[in-house]
């Protein structure tokens, strides 16, 4: 569809923008990233020290690969699930009924509450003393009567990626909803008509149209996922031990605790080509498609 | 976006997998169950939270008191009082999430309608740019625009945090619209302007009807980015650009988290939010019902 | 005597309950006349107790001098950050920022060295405040010749025990860690509490708080005269065993200790969950307040924090500062307010206010004050006798760093699967990495 430029008049407000926004914030710290920067010794940035920060991080720092293990499995875990849970969710939901419309209303909620009050509840749930999550737990489970949540490894992360979870997966659920309203039911109709059984109309109909949603959820989580911040800061303080400490909380901490301004803004370079990769996946993936 | 309508006819033709025979009526039963546990899974944390916002404090680590305690509406009353101050931060955080959203989403509109109808040189590049001005981590881009606005003399103003929020919406923005503009039949713009229509008035008359849902799930998702958004409120704000998560954060003190607060301002917080989705989860059902969608 | 007589008027004629101002040598003189009237400093300041009833004085402080002071409160875990942004940005939003001690080594490049003005209004902070404190205030990891801060809140460490449920089983107070874990046997043998709740989660290295007196009581030391980890060395793994076997070996804590944070072993006392529990005095309040607490006041006594057996009682230490910002256009006046603030009536009015159960005190003479001492039944006494032989928390630009390992590996050591000696030499083997840098 090539026409004269009024695609760039249509694009000029927002480039301008994130341009003019992004441009010093994302130039300066990537400068930072090549150049030693520890705030307790001076307030003034340091000297250009080339791809040391970098070298230092993937060959002489045991924390960043602790944090690069972490960060995989909770992103998996977190991702997976959440797909999961909603694509299922919404195929469940996506029917006439009073409890499924109700269901539909509450979809909302968990998403526009403030991860931070999210990650300190789930903590008090999982209090080994008083939370009622965990006593709950315990009571389905005597075994579990004991298990102090947060304190050990795979059950704090499990706690992690579940209050994640929580706070996705309903809004989620509600975009591939959308995704199956703009699904024209004749085809689907014409389908059964024929014959054709759920799993196939589900597979050889509703699927491949489904699928450009699915993809954006799932990009889309990987995204905030990969940054994921606030709920394990209030959740576990990466812990125990470092098992929930990811590389967004990594980066954090290089900056704000440590003072370490390059080493941080490395580190957080690579967690962005980490996401970078990821999104060239993606996008082969929707501008592939012919239009 | 929600299939929702009136008629019990049409709601069985808009249902995948329609067929009732009888001995389908345990699978039906199943899925009730599972829905219903997946509500409840939703609903009772935030139950749990909302009982905790009329705790005292020593009920609040008490598992016996959970259902047995003294209702207090102390906590209500001490979040708007000095030092937490939420009214204020409650105005502030309106204003911001809302003006941000009223100028990211005409900009994003605009840009995911080109990235969906055009070809042009380095269309992909540009998109994976936008996009990835938001792959950074805040920590590492907060201290760059507090340099920034210290410049320009705007600290601690909500204008800058506005700035600020825009520049992280938008990309997400114009990606979730793109997906939607790119659902919209190419066909009905085209025999418009055949007919001679101007673009203009073709994406405002035709296409963002149409994505209408696309639009407004994606201000929603602004909106409520906006409204959580921590870091960068609390390095440029100091005392008159105070948003709302810092006052829920300021709940976390040297005594520990005062849970019972956070509960209060956290339900003072979501309730607005919540009421603002139903309304627009009933303009949706509209703009569906009304046809333009299929 | 003219001066001192018009302002003493005027503050009795305010009904100020303050005490006159002491024109003594070393706290320090308001400057006369009001030269800074209409200044407005910004102080950045974290929500306590003690800082809500300072603020309440300020309309005090503005009537003498004409300075008017806005508290600007920020989340207490949030401090670092708007910190690190003012050193970043050299942007003078605050005048006076206030600053926990283990930050001071990564911060020295924001504040103004105070030494000038304390020569000139001829103030002597080394006599009105313990050295274990002072010395956070000081450049030089502690023992520079700069005075950054006056120190503000300070902490020390007791053992806050049920003295109904020790009564009634005939116990004492625990003078050593191992009277403590006897003791400890018995409330857990005949009763259903926990004997004390320690707290070894991963919050802020809080669980490194208590760890110290058993690292520093049996010998060990956390770095050697070189900077090099030497916490691993027989000492240090004995040390770090027996806190954890508190938990581990003797039971005598709660299971959850392995994920509390000090405030939920706080909570658990509270709670009537456990009997005893080591821990900042400031928590005082916390166990006594109706609305926090289940217990009463006669059920909550303490005593000094337990020692190695032949020992002297020692406490690790707490302890924030304000100072002024280098970068502030109102110096003078922020020191007029500084001045103002550490006069220790002010420090005593708080401790004797009934509202409240403040028991912060920062400067020597209000340690060993009377009227205070009667109101806490002695804490304060205590608190002087610890901080004589208290070492101070480690005053380290590094530390931050230091801190999380330590605290990590600890927190890894409680779940139980781990051992003592090959966590903490892989801990050593990490900070050495750190303390090269």
């Amino acid at each position: 569809m090539k026409r004269w430029p009024v695609h760039w008049l249509l694009l000029a407000p927002a480039l301008l923008f994130v341009g003019a926004m992004a441009l010093f914030p994302l130039g300066y710290s990537l400068i930072l990233s090549f150049r030693e920067w520890k705030l307790a010794k001076t307030s003034v940035v340091g000297e250009f020290v080339g791809l040391q920060n970098y070298v230092d991080l993937l060959t002489d720092d045991p924390d960043f690969f602790e944090a690069l293990r972490a960060t995989c499995i909770f992103v998996t875990a977190d991702v997976l699930v959440t797909v999961a849970v909603s694509l299922g969710a919404a195929l469940l939901l996506h029917r006439a009924g009073r409890l499924n419309s109700l269901a539909r209303t509450l979809l909302i909620l968990p998403f526009v509450m403030s991860p931070a009050l999210i990650g300190i509840s789930f903590r008090f749930f999982l209090n080994a003393e008083y939370g009622v999550l965990a006593s709950a737990v315990a009571a389905v489970f005597p075994s579990m009567k004991d298990t102090v949540w947060l304190a050990d490894s795979t059950l704090a992360m499990i706690a992690v990626v579940a209050s994640d979870v929580w706070h996705w997966a309903p809004y989620m659920t509600l975009m591939i909803l959308g995704g199956l309203a703009s699904i024209p039911s004749e085809t689907q109709e014409a389908a059964r008509v024929d014959g054709a059984g759920s799993w196939a109309v589900f597979r050889d109909i509703t699927w491949p149209q489904l699928m450009p949603v699915v993809a954006v959820v799932m990009v889309l989580k990987t995204v905030f996922a990969l940054k994921a911040f606030d709920t394990i800061f209030t959740l576990t303080s990466g812990g125990p031990g470092n098992a929930t400490k990811t590389l967004a909380y990594f980066v954090y901490e290089q900056g704000f605790n440590y003072y370490d301004m390059g080493y941080a803004a490395a580190s957080a370079y690579v967690l962005t080509a980490i996401l970078l990769v990821l999104a060239g996946f993606y996008l082969r993936l929707v501008f592939g498609k012919a239009r | 976006m929600l299939t929702q309508s009136a008629h019990a006819a049409s709601d069985r033709a808009l249902i995948p997998g329609y067929r009732q025979p009888a001995h389908d009526k345990a699978g039906d039963w199943l899925r009730q169950c599972v829905v219903f546990v997946g509500v409840c899974a939703i609903v009772l944390p935030i139950f749990w939270i909302t009982l905790t916002a009329f705790k005292l404090p020593k009920d609040v680590y008490s598992l016996s008191a959970a259902f047995n305690f003294t209702v207090t509406l102390e906590n209500l009353r001490t979040v708007f009082e000095h030092p937490w101050n939420l009214g204020s931060k409650i105005v502030n955080s309106l204003v911001v999430a809302t003006s941000t959203v009223l100028l990211a989403i005409p900009m994003a509109t605009m840009a995911a309608y080109a990235f969906s109808r055009f070809e042009f040189r380095f269309k992909k590049t540009i998109f994976l740019v936008v996009i990835a001005s938001q792959f950074i981590p805040a920590a590492v881009i907060v201290l760059p625009y507090f340099l920034m606005f210290k410049q320009l003399g705007m600290l601690d103003t909500r204008s800058a945090l506005v700035l600020v929020n825009m520049s992280i919406v938008l990309p997400y923005a114009v990606w979730m619209m793109k997906g939607f503009i790119d659902a919209v039949p190419v066909e009905i713009e085209e025999s418009a302007m055949v007919d001679g229509a101007h673009r203009a008035r073709v994406i405002w008359e035709i296409v963002v009807p149409t994505a209408l849902p696309g639009i407004i799930t994606a201000a929603v998702f602004c909106f409520t980015l906006t409204w959580n958004e921590f870091l960068f409120a609390l390095i440029i704000s100091k005392q008159d650009a105070l948003t709302l998560p810092i006052g829920l954060i300021g709940f976390r003190t040297e005594r520990g988290d005062l849970w019972e607060l956070m509960a209060a301002g956290g339900i003072l917080i979501t309730a607005p939010m919540f009421i603002l989705s139903l309304l627009v989860q009933k303009q949706f059902i509209q703009s569906l019902t009304a046809g333009s969608v299929r | 005597m003219k001066r001192r007589d018009i302002l003493q008027s005027t503050v009795a004629g305010m009904g100020g309950a303050m005490a006159p101002w002491a024109f003594a040598q070393n706290v320090g003189a308001l400057k006369p006349g009001k030269p800074y009237a209409g200044t407005e400093i910004n102080l950045l300041t974290v929500v306590a107790p003690q800082f809500r009833a300072h603020e309440a004085k300020l309309a005090e402080f503005e009537a003498l001098t004409g300075i008017k002071v806005k508290y600007q409160y920020v989340p207490f875990p949030s401090t670092r950050e708007k910190l690190t942004a003012e050193l970043v940005g050299q942007s003078a939003q605050y005048d006076v920022l206030s600053v926990m001690d283990v930050w001071g080594p990564s911060l020295y490049n924001l504040f103004e060295p105070l030494n000038g003005m304390l020569a000139e209004k001829k103030m002597d902070l080394e006599s009105r405040y313990p050295y274990a404190h002072l010395r956070a205030s000081r450049d030089g990891n502690g023992n520079g010749k700069n005075i950054l801060g006056f120190p503000i809140r300070g902490h020390v460490q007791l053992m806050f025990y049920r003295k109904d449920v020790f009564d009634r089983l005939g116990l004492k107070a625990p003078n050593t860690w191992d009277e403590m874990v006897e003791a400890g046997k018995v409330i857990s043998g005949k009763t259903d509490m926990a004997g004390v709740a320690m707290y070894y989660g991963k919050t802020a290295g809080q669980n490194l708080m208590i760890w110290f007196n058993y690292l520093w009581g049996m010998g060990g030391e956390l770095l050697d005269a070189k900077g090099q980890p030497v916490f691993n060395s027989p000492a240090g793994v004995e040390a770090t065993q027996a806190y954890i076997d508190v938990l581990l070996k003797h039971k005598v804590a709660p299971a959850a200790s392995a994920s509390f944070n000090e405030t939920d072993a706080v909570n658990s006392v509270a709670q009537g969950k456990s009997a005893m529990v080591p821990v900042w005095w400031w928590r005082y309040a916390s166990l006594v307040d109706p609305k926090v607490s289940t217990l009463k006041p006669e059920q909550v006594a303490f005593a000094p924090l337990p020692s190695m057996p032949g020992k002297p009682n020692t406490t690790y230490t707490n302890t924030w500062f304000y100072g002024i910002n280098k970068h502030s256009k109102k110096k003078a006046a922020a020191m007029e307010f500084l001045t103002w603030l550490s006069h220790p009536d002010i420090e005593r009015s708080v401790l004797l206010d009934r509202s409240m159960n403040e028991v912060v005190a920062m400067q020597t003479k209000n340690l060993l004050d009377g009227d205070v001492n009667v109101r806490y039944k002695g804490m304060h006494v205590f608190a002087a006798q610890a901080l004589k032989g208290a070492k101070g928390t480690p005053l380290f630009s590094q530390w931050p760093q230091v801190s999380d390992v330590l605290e990590a590996s600890i927190s890894e050591l409680v779940a139980g699967k781990a051992r003592v000696k090959p966590t903490l030499d892989d801990a050593a083997a990490r900070v050495r990495r750190i303390m090269r840098a």
